[in-house]
């Protein structure tokens, strides 16, 4: 344990603080004291024992909403206020076909994250942050001095308003991707003019690039069989590069160890051997970070050559019925070369026949595996081709998503009983197939605000359409006032990049922001001292927090009534009602009633902007969730009387539904029942397959698309670094790193979803996460399991300590997601951000390539990192005391 | 004498550690402190390595080291629940049961001076049906019971690991379902 104390910074009587590069509190207190909230401090009275439930205490469901994709039940003891313990789902009795839907271990430590240390408890300042000199180079570095909630509304308010009229909305910079537009000021910003953002595939890598194109879904989402479908009907599982035991931890795992436990034979393809295949007992196809395209090519090629002298392994009838491009029988009528994927793979025109050794040359993958995944992909398997995104957040794999394709295709694996493609269980996927139950609208959707702008368009510059800054320049925008612009991937828009010029002033993070998960941490950490403002709204404590000028308080999520966003945002077969846990603590606020606040600053009327109140908002969400019979008929889901409506204080109408108003939101979660065989079981395609004329796919034949005229043109268009692609997929070999010679990927850990959580005290004792090595790379580096090792790339440096192994490829370095920046005055992250040695130009599609990085690791032979677990940061004022 | 223990099935862990963290949320434990631990094992050499972990606790041994150890009998068998509880009344702190339990189970905690550990959630089992770790964990991998229900519900199932104490010291209440590489001498501890 270790004190460190900073510029500006003094000691709050709850122990340490800090802010910043160095922005590391030792942990003072046991985690389970809850600082100065006194519900918080008593919840956590007795070590060592827990009470049962007193009298008058009550079982509420908790919002656990974060970056895993999964939605899970978590649900706490409350009396009076004070929160005594968790527990996950009991509502009923577990079983296959109606399972629990229980948490992971953030979800237990949900009450810990959202109400302890690491809450932002009220309005802050930077101490020498003024509007006229904003002290830029104190940030990350500097202390916070506590204000009121109406000198920092007027000093954000009085930001807005100079900033907006001077230099108009490109001025004012939203620096992620996705970042926290639920939570409201997405309609606050929009009102006041709009804003520059970003353009981050972030999770989903390659897949934002129309994969509809190819004749499977946008993002490859939601089109798998269901999970009984799986667990009845499969042969054979395919986990490619996916680990949802820890990165969607929940059922996803169970439901695919109910198909192991049933007879599947499961194969992993990755760079690691993860602790979802180990429980699977899979066989693993090792493949090094970002050439999984050669794998495929080389597979698909196995296949070819499999089929001529073995027979019995591609799906001819499927290739020619439902598919074009792959040979000259099936070329596509708007095709404007004769050439074709067979073609290709018979080295037809490059002179190179692609098969297992050719592959295993660029893949690291042994030559006999490739054979062997070939030879389990064939048409007498029913396979399901599951995904994660890991494979497609690599530069160079824009063609992956069509090469997986093809193998499906190949052997005919789709729209059957046993038999699908796509990504399952992460990022949102549930248990596959449609949605049972469709989460409502809270009504904003269909709101259009009558606001004006706060600048004036005839003398500051507006917003360019489909302008926003690629991933790879955020902090070029910043600090230099260049980005590469190109459309938002996320609306599928896709033009030719252009360099444009921007003059940031305000950099905006609500609930999130650029310190999170965006490429070239350690240019972030220079180019944050340019603006003249930079502002957080959070409840706890994230990456770039620490960073801003003024930092306000907002509720936390287990203080809101809420539903899990969406359709996307939630399992098919049942949904959560989130009850918040008690009113808002400390001098926590609303999102809307800040954005309400500054409107009103402003001059204009919340009503314009906010026309409903948040209770409003949640009846609307709730009253409009439907539940499907399973032929496509929804009803509405609750059943909402007269009188609910006058004891909620809201507008709206009786409605018939299936569970009472009462009752969904005191249970907590309403879920379908299943049963093998229901009405409910879906198979993705089948419709296409039972008539490929009358149900035709998005793609421009209404096929899958082995040769994919407008996938070439859109991506001849938009290469970001003048690569050349082909209608169908091909390898792009991507630039060697003299001096660098392992390729890092990041893993999701099971410490944090993303970063959330990556702060938070018992997370971070419960795993250390090393980085991992292969035991032949780490020989000859002299390195040992536990010694700390300096991991460098050409953008920046992390010191973390190493774990040595046989379960990752050689060549191949594991740098986990979820660690935050800690930079030091030496340039080195102790923190261990992946997104730290990411950086350079982008290329493709301007993807988000962290996972094939390339860095060299060495021995550290400075002062040994300090325990992991030792460190917290937390943010309170210098003068916290102050009333 | 009734035995009551845990079952773990190392075949469905994926190491997650919740049944970890729910023990020690639902025990208001301090940093540092944990009744239940996870541990993970590696055997094998690329590209056919794999791994595996333990999930454990108390065993609530029918010979436990830590009773036998213990000065003032703070540690003692609850013979009707047929689990090894501790009495914080007379406990002095003196740590002869962390040193004697071959699992290294019971540990000391500074907040209080006093020796604690796994009590079975003896405290909460009658609310809750079954312990804290055993409704929290996402893949079904743990169970709890009589040693007869156990016997019964988990036929195959092991006391002994590789990376396990020997048996024959406390013999433990506990049952066990692993691949075979959990029996493999040859394993190499793996840290996450």
């Amino acid at each position: 344990m270790k004190d460190i104390t900073l510029n500006g910074l003094t000691m709050n009587r709850r122990g340490f603080l800090a802010t910043a590069a160095a922005a590391v509190a030792a942990l003072s207190a046991p985690a389970t004291l809850y600082g100065c909230d006194s519900r918080m401090q008593e919840a956590a009275e007795v070590i060592g024992h827990a009470s049962p439930a007193p009298e008058g205490a009550e079982w509420k469901t908790l919002a656990c909403l974060h970056g895993c994709g999964q939605r899970c039940m978590n649900q706490c003891l409350v009396k009076d206020g004070i929160v005594l313990r968790q527990k996950t789902d009991d509502t009923h009795e577990d079983s296959i076909e109606f399972p629990q839907q229980r948490g992971c271990l953030r979800g237990r430590s949900l009450y810990e994250y959202e109400m302890g240390a690491e809450r932002i408890k009220y309005p802050m300042k930077r101490i020498s942050w003024t509007p006229d000199d904003p002290h830029g180079e104190l940030r990350g570095v500097e202390g916070y001095e506590r204000i009121s909630w109406d000198e920092a509304l007027d000093l954000v308010a009085e930001q807005l308003k100079r900033t907006y009229t001077q230099y108009g909305p490109r001025s004012v910079f939203v620096p992620t991707s996705l970042s926290g537009g639920r939570m409201c000021y997405g309609a606050f910003l929009n009102a006041l003019g709009g804003y520059l953002t970003v353009s981050d595939s972030v999770s989903y890598g390659t897949y934002t690039a129309n994969t509809d194109m190819l004749g499977i879904a946008w993002g490859g989402e939601c089109k798998m069989n269901d999970r009984l479908d799986m667990i009845e009907n499969a042969d054979v599982v395919v986990l490619y590069a996916q680990n949802p035991g820890w990165g969607a931890n929940g059922n996803p795992s169970w439901n695919f160890r109910m198909a192991k436990e049933h007879g599947a034979k499961f194969i992993t393809v990755g760079p690691a051997h993860n602790v979802s295949a180990a429980m699977l007992d899979a066989q693993w196809i090792p493949v090094l970070p970002g050439s999984d395209t050669a794998f495929l090519v080389g597979v698909a090629g196995e296949m070819v050559k499999l089929d001529e002298t073995e027979g019995g392994i591609i799906d001819w009838d499927f290739v020619h019925k439902y598919c074009i491009g792959f040979d000259e029988k099936s070329m596509p009528k708007d095709a404007k070369t004769k050439e074709n994927y067979l073609g290709y793979l018979k080295g037809e025109y490059d002179g190179q026949v692609k098969d297992a050794a050719w592959a295993s040359a660029l893949c690291g993958t042994p030559a006999e595996l490739i054979t062997d995944f070939a030879r389990s992909m064939g048409k007498a398997n029913n396979c399901v081709l599951s995904h994660g995104y890991a494979g497609a957040r690599c530069n160079g794999a824009e063609d992956l998503p069509q090469a997986y394709m093809a193998i499906a295709c190949l052997g005919g694996h789709f729209g059957k009983p046993g038999n699908c493609c796509g990504n399952l269980y992460v990022d949102r996927q549930g248990p596959g197939g449609v949605q049972i139950i469709s989460c409502g609208s809270d009504g904003m959707d269909d709101f259009e605000s009558p606001a004006k702008p706060l600048f004036d368009e005839k003398k500051v510059e507006g917003l360019i359409p489909d302008d926003f800054v690629n991933a790879l320049t955020i902090w070029d925008a910043v600090g230099d006032g260049k980005y590469m612009s190109t459309g938002d991937c996320w609306d599928g828009v896709y033009n030719e990049p252009v360099e444009r010029e921007c003059d940031i002033h305000i950099v905006w993070t609500a609930r999130d922001g650029g310190g999170r998960c965006t490429p070239n941490q350690t240019k972030m950490a220079e180019a944050i001292k340019k603006p003249d403002f930079v502002y957080a709204q959070n409840y706890v404590v994230s990456p770039t927090t620490m960073y801003a000028d003024i930092i306000l308080p907002a509720v936390a999520k287990i203080e809101m009534n809420d539903l899990p966003g969406g359709d996307a945002d939630h399992d098919r077969e049942m949904i959560l009602v989130y009850s918040k846990v008690g009113e808002a603590a400390y001098e926590a606020k609303s999102d809307q009633w800040i954005c309400e606040q500054l409107l009103e600053r402003l001059g204009y009327d919340p009503k314009d902007v906010f026309p409903y109140s948040e209770d409003q908002r949640f009846f609307n969400k709730l009253a409009s969730t439907t539940i499907s019979d399973g032929e496509g008929n929804a009803k509405p889901l609750v059943t909402i009387t007269k009188a609910d409506i006058e004891a909620f204080g809201v507008e709206g109408e009786p409605q018939k539904g299936v569970i009472g108003f009462d009752e969904i939101r005191k249970k907590g979660v309403y879920q379908v029942e299943r049963k093998f065989g229901d009405e409910y079981q879906h198979i993705a395609y089948k419709d296409f397959i039972d008539d490929p004329k009358g149900s035709p796919l998005d793609s421009a034949s209404g096929k899958f698309e082995f040769y994919c005229q407008a996938k070439a043109d859109q991506f001849n268009t938009c290469a970001m670094a003048g690569e050349t692609y082909k209608p169908y997929p091909t390898v792009h070999e991507q630039p060697v790193e003299e001096g660098y010679p392992l390729l890092m990927f990041n893993s999701h850990h099971a410490r944090a979803s993303c970063s959330d959580f990556g702060n938070t005290a018992t997370l971070r004792e419960t795993f250390e996460i090393p980085v991992t090595i292969n035991a032949a790379d780490a020989a000859g580096l002299g390195v040992n399991t536990g010694d700390p090792v300096l991991v460098s790339s050409p953008y920046g440096q992390i010191l973390r300590r190493a774990m040595v192994s046989q379960l990752v490829i050689p060549g191949a370095i594991d740098v986990p997601n979820g660690t935050w920046k800690r930079l030091g005055d030496d340039g080195i992250d102790r923190g261990g951000c992946p997104n730290t040695l990411y950086g350079g130009e982008a290329r493709g599609m301007g993807v988000s390539g962290y996972n094939n990085v390339h860095v060299k690791v060495e021995k550290w032979t400075g002062d040994a990192p300090e325990p992991d677990g030792d460190t917290q940061i937390i943010i309170e004022a210098a003068d916290a005391d102050k009333e | 004498m009734t035995r009551r223990g845990f079952y773990f099935d190392s075949e469905r862990c994926v190491g997650c550690k919740t049944c970890m963290v729910a023990c020690k949320k639902k025990n208001n434990l301090p940093t540092g402190a944990f009744f239940r631990r996870v541990t993970s094992y590696e055997v094998g050499e690329f590209p056919v390595a794999t791994m595996y972990h333990w999930s454990r606790t108390c065993n609530h041994c029918a010979n436990p080291a830590c009773v036998r150890a213990c000065p003032t009998a703070a540690m003692y068998r609850d013979e009707e629940d047929g689990t090894v509880q501790h009495n914080d009344d007379t406990c002095i702190g003196c740590g002869s049961c962390a040193i004697a339990c071959p699992y290294d189970v019971p540990i000391l905690l500074k907040e209080t001076g006093m020796a604690a550990k796994c009590n079975g959630c003896i405290d909460t089992r009658p609310e809750d049906g079954v312990p804290t770790c055993v409704a929290a964990c996402g893949m079904r991998a743990l169970d709890f019971g009589t040693f007869e229900e156990l016997s019964e519900r988990h036929p195959e199932a092991s006391n002994q690991l590789a990376c396990m104490p020997d048996a024959g010291i406390t013999d433990p209440t506990v049952f066990i379902d692993a691949r075979e590489c959990a029996f493999d001498p040859n394993y190499r501890e793996l840290v996450l």
